[in-house]
């Protein structure tokens, strides 16, 4: 029997980042990765002959230059287009509003007052989310085991807050848990900015702008996407390539078209891994980097587990809401506001119009004006063929059950989202050579996703930092000796940032010194 | 469970009790109408003579309604695999027609409650206790081939202790000559459908039987028509709990605080502080709590011991603060009595794990004398549980009082 240090089961970028810091500390570590390519849900596939459109996320907003260079991506490859990426926000009878540069730069066009109140809400959320971040990037501490560090990270972060000035600690403790609906309005920003920052904060989440907690979607994107939003060279599948790449640099053994069956535990401890072709392989530890819900319930089995984690772990809520549809054009579509490079539209004129999009997904039902984003590729894009475009949609508030079934579901959603479109783009419909739906059965059925989620299960208060993905198993530890867990289910959470794969990482690294 | 026992639900709230299949035959024998809450049924706490109740299960032969007893159904084909999750013992070494006293913890190895499991074949099982666990025996079960249903209210159950107990069944046609301590046997068909167990909670001989609901009245005056010359006595809890003291029994939520329902995060125990120790069997693969309880035992967390007490004086020390040296308050009486047949002043307590092995242990006691407290700082001496062994309890066959 072959035998190996670690196996990291999956070879998203999480697991990848792992696989690569561990065998950069000089373990053997072996990848095992059930589809052909690398990159799980962050990669792209070929939709039409020459198309090759993002599956499921389309940009690598959240990897920070830190953890690009500890990885050595750049020397694999990874480049990123220069231009910043642009948010052009589609409104109905009205000229689109253009912010250059995400949220970074001052907004063109924008009256004195509206600008200053955008600019003093977003100075208030970034300094708060920048005392979020040192608990994100970091193993969250576990409060019956280490009480003291999580008391001396809770007082680091209050002092922090409180050097700032004492009303900054009471201003993020007042608005932590607020409906982002409420933080726009009274910061009486622009109702097309409030629309577009109620439509980040909840993307991806089921929760409206007037739910209660909705803000802390937002903390999460500016914790973990400072800088500039980041558009890879090549697409994503480029960008996964280097992923692989530099984890074969570092020395990690990869295998594609090698799905597990299970994980072997032999009186409490992690033996290995057998695959679904039978073959056995050993390893004192595995790195499990898919779902959680996945992890638990099928590879290791609740019959090794205690009853009250498997209990937690069948709670966490792993329906999705997120339907990917994505669109090979055979023409560059033209949008009023965008220009020839890649472009992030956002369909979410107010506040209202994303909370009413939110309202029938409760009650598992498409909304009739579904919010959206997308992103358009860059005029001259190799990714498509010579004049080509792709448009990589992100429709919010499709969910999981849906009760007149998906198979109408899917034709009615791409129905409404194409009908807006050509709103906008008059014309686009006639230059669609492929399309796909992918909704979130499909992204569980193709991603072995349970729920087909894309933070793998809920991003919300009860199931974040050390509920994440369950009390008890936050520390990237399954209760289980020798198995580690990372990736979206675990703490921080989704998003193509590979902060779970680097924290699991160093705690593998810290268990087997 | 159904509210029958209540009678109609809408009249329920007037007196929110379940009655016992047996309530009627206990309050007709009643004249101290101490009635206490067992688990949501009105159970006898004293029916006519305490005294006399305790001295039916040491002499004679004393009827107590086990009825309200939490009861678990547990069957199919994964049963055993079940239960080697639930409990801390090795339940493939409880052979069928066998009892089985065991306990079962949450994930940090706390203990959720102690019981016993009636193995009746392979794969049937029924599991005893004191505290409602269906949620977590549900959660336990969800990838077993096995059925777990609640029967508490469907099953009615009589202990019969004492020692004419073995002679009163065999005048009433049940024969318990070569039944041996923790052995299970079918009741006769004319008395229902159900089972007798060489079981019971005194430390004394006694026997329990499990009738259907529907059978139960009719059991009980069988057993009452033949009790007469071997002088039979209904009991309550009051007598009950002294024989078990003596017997060196723990009750949940009683003795120690179980994990569920404990509101202090300090509160809850593993089974080492218990004196459950013996029960935890590390050879099984896994079991819930496993991984706690090896962990603590290697880093030798165990805060508490529960011991047996023997006092000076004769003052019952219920609840009395132990010391060392008179001074460092090391533990709690969490029950203590004069023990009648032992003649001594005895209790258990739960002590500061430091202090297990160690002497000048005091306990101090307040005694009311009318109206004004004697405060008894007594010597307190360690010593081994039961604190009465009876060869009784044991002997196959039984004697024949």
């Amino acid at each position: 029997m072959k035998s190996f240090d670690t196996i990291v089961i999956g070879a998203g970028h999480n697991g990848m980042t792992a696989a690569n810091l561990l065998a950069r500390r000089g373990q053997k570590v072996l990848v095992l990765e059930a589809s052909q390519v690398p990159g799980g849900m962050a990669t792209s596939s070929e939709l039409a002959p020459g198309y090759s459109i993002p599956s499921i996320a389309h940009s690598l907003n959240g990897l920070d230059d830190k953890t690009i260079a500890a990885l050595g991506l750049a020397g694999a490859g990874l480049r990123f287009e220069p231009d910043p990426l642009p948010t052009v926000c589609l409104l109905p009878a009205a000229d689109p509003l253009v912010l250059p540069n995400g949220y970074a730069a001052p907004i063109p066009g924008m009256a004195g007052g509206d600008q200053k109140n955008w600019q003093d809400l977003l100075g208030s959320l970034s300094f708060q989310a920048a005392i979020l971040k040192q608990f994100i990037a970091s193993t969250p501490p576990q409060p019956r085991e280490r009480s003291f560090q999580l008391k001396a990270e809770g007082l680091k972060a209050a002092l922090k807050m409180k050097r700032a000035g004492k009303s900054e600690l009471r201003e993020f403790l007042r608005m932590v848990l607020m409906p982002a609906a409420d933080v726009v309005q009274e910061a009486e920003i622009d109702r097309r900015l409030a629309g577009l920052l109620s439509f980040d904060a909840t993307l991806g989440i089921a929760v409206g702008p007037r739910s209660p907690t909705s803000i802390l979607g937002l903390y999460y994107r500016l914790a973990t996407q400072t800088g500039q939003p980041r558009v890879p060279v090549g697409g994503m599948a480029a960008a996964m390539n280097a992923f692989h790449q530099a984890g074969v640099a570092a020395g990690a053994v990869f295998r594609f078209g090698t799905p597990v069956r299970r994980i072997v535990v032999d009186g409490g401890k992690v033996t290995g891994v057998v695959t679904e072709g039978g073959e056995e392989i050993g390893a004192a530890t595995v790195l499990s980097a898919i779902s959680p819900v996945a992890t638990f319930g099928s590879l290791v089995g609740s019959r090794v587990m205690d009853t009250g984690i498997v209990r937690d772990v069948r709670s966490i809520r792993t329906k999705g809401n997120v339907t990917k549809l994505n669109l090979a054009l055979g023409l560059r579509p033209t949008f009023k506001g965008a220009g020839n490079g890649a472009t992030r539209l956002v369909f979410a004129p107010s506040v209202d119009d994303v909370e009413r999009a939110f309202n029938p997904s409760k009650y598992g039902e498409l909304p009739e004006a579904p919010c959206f984003e997308a992103i358009l590729s860059a005029a001259g894009d190799q990714s498509v063929p010579a004049g080509a475009a792709y448009l990589s949609v992100s429709v919010q508030n499709t969910p999981y059950d849906l009760r007149s079934g998906w198979k109408k579901g899917r034709v009615a959603l791409m129905k409404s989202v194409m009908t807006r479109l050509e709103q906008f783009s008059p014309g686009i419909a006639k230059a669609v050579v492929a399309a796909e739906t992918l909704a979130p059965p499909d992204i569980e059925e193709r991603y072995h996703v349970p729920g087909g989620h894309w933070h793998h299960g809920e991003w919300q208060v009860d199931r974040l930092f050390f509920n994440r993905p369950v009390f008890g198993a936050a520390n990237y530890r399954a209760p289980i000796e020798g198995l580690f867990i990372c990736g979206a289910g675990t703490h921080p959470g989704g998003g193509v940032n590979g902060l779970s794969g680097l924290n699991a990482a160093r705690e593998i690294l810290g268990a087997v010194r | 469970m159904s509210m029958k026992a209540a009678g109609a639900a809408s009249e329920f709230w007037r007196n929110p009790q379940w009655k016992s299949p047996f309530h009627d035959r206990i309050e007709a024998l009643m004249t101290e109408r101490h009635w206490y809450d067992w688990a949501g049924y009105a159970a006898p706490e004293i029916i006519d003579d305490a005294e006399l109740e305790y001295f039916a299960i040491r002499s004679t032969a004393a009827l107590f309604d086990i009825s309200p007893m939490v009861k678990y159904s547990i069957s199919g084909p994964d049963a055993e695999q079940f239960l080697n999750h639930l409990t801390l013992r090795d339940v493939s070494k409880l052979k069928a027609g066998r009892v089985q006293y065991t306990a079962w913890c949450d994930d940090d190895g706390q203990v959720l409650d102690d019981g016993t499991l009636f193995r009746f074949d392979d794969s049937t099982f029924r599991l005893c206790c004191q505290e409602r666990h269906l949620p977590w025996l549900m959660d336990t079960a969800f990838d077993y081939d096995v059925t777990v249903r609640e029967e508490t209210d469907e099953i009615a159950g009589l202990a019969l202790q004492g020692p004419t107990s073995a002679a009163l069944l065999r005048d009433a046609g049940i024969d318990v000559s070569g039944l041996k301590p923790f052995q299970i046997a079918v009741l006769p068909k004319s008395l229902g459908r159900g089972h007798i167990s060489r079981t019971g909670f005194t430390g004394d001989l006694g026997y329990e039987l499990f009738v259907d609901r529907k059978s139960a009245g009719a059991l009980w005056d069988h057993l009452w028509q033949h009790g007469t010359l071997r002088g039979l006595r209904a009991i309550g809890y009051h007598a009950l709990n002294i024989a078990r003291i003596e017997a060196g029994f723990i009750v949940a939520n009683a003795d120690f605080v179980t994990s569920e329902t404990a509101l202090r995060s300090n509160r809850p125990r593993l089974p080492d502080e218990i004196g459950l120790d013996w029960m935890v069997d590390l050879t099984k693969p896994h079991f819930n709590g496993k991984r706690a309880i090896e962990r603590s035992r290697q880093s030798k967390s165990r805060r508490e011991v529960l011991v047996g007490l023997e006092i000076e004086g004769n003052e019952p020390a219920q609840h009395a603060i132990v010391y060392h040296a008179k001074r460092r308050e090391v533990g709690v009486v969490t029950a203590g009595i004069w023990s009648p047949t032992a003649k001594r002043n005895i209790a258990l307590a739960c002590v500061d794990a430091r202090y297990e092995t160690g002497d000048n242990l005091w306990v101090e006691i307040y005694a009311l004398r009318e109206l004004r407290y004697h405060k008894l700082m007594k010597r307190a001496r360690i010593v081994e549980r039961p604190f009465i062994k009876l060869p009784r309890r044991t002997l196959t066959p039984p004697g024949d009082f």
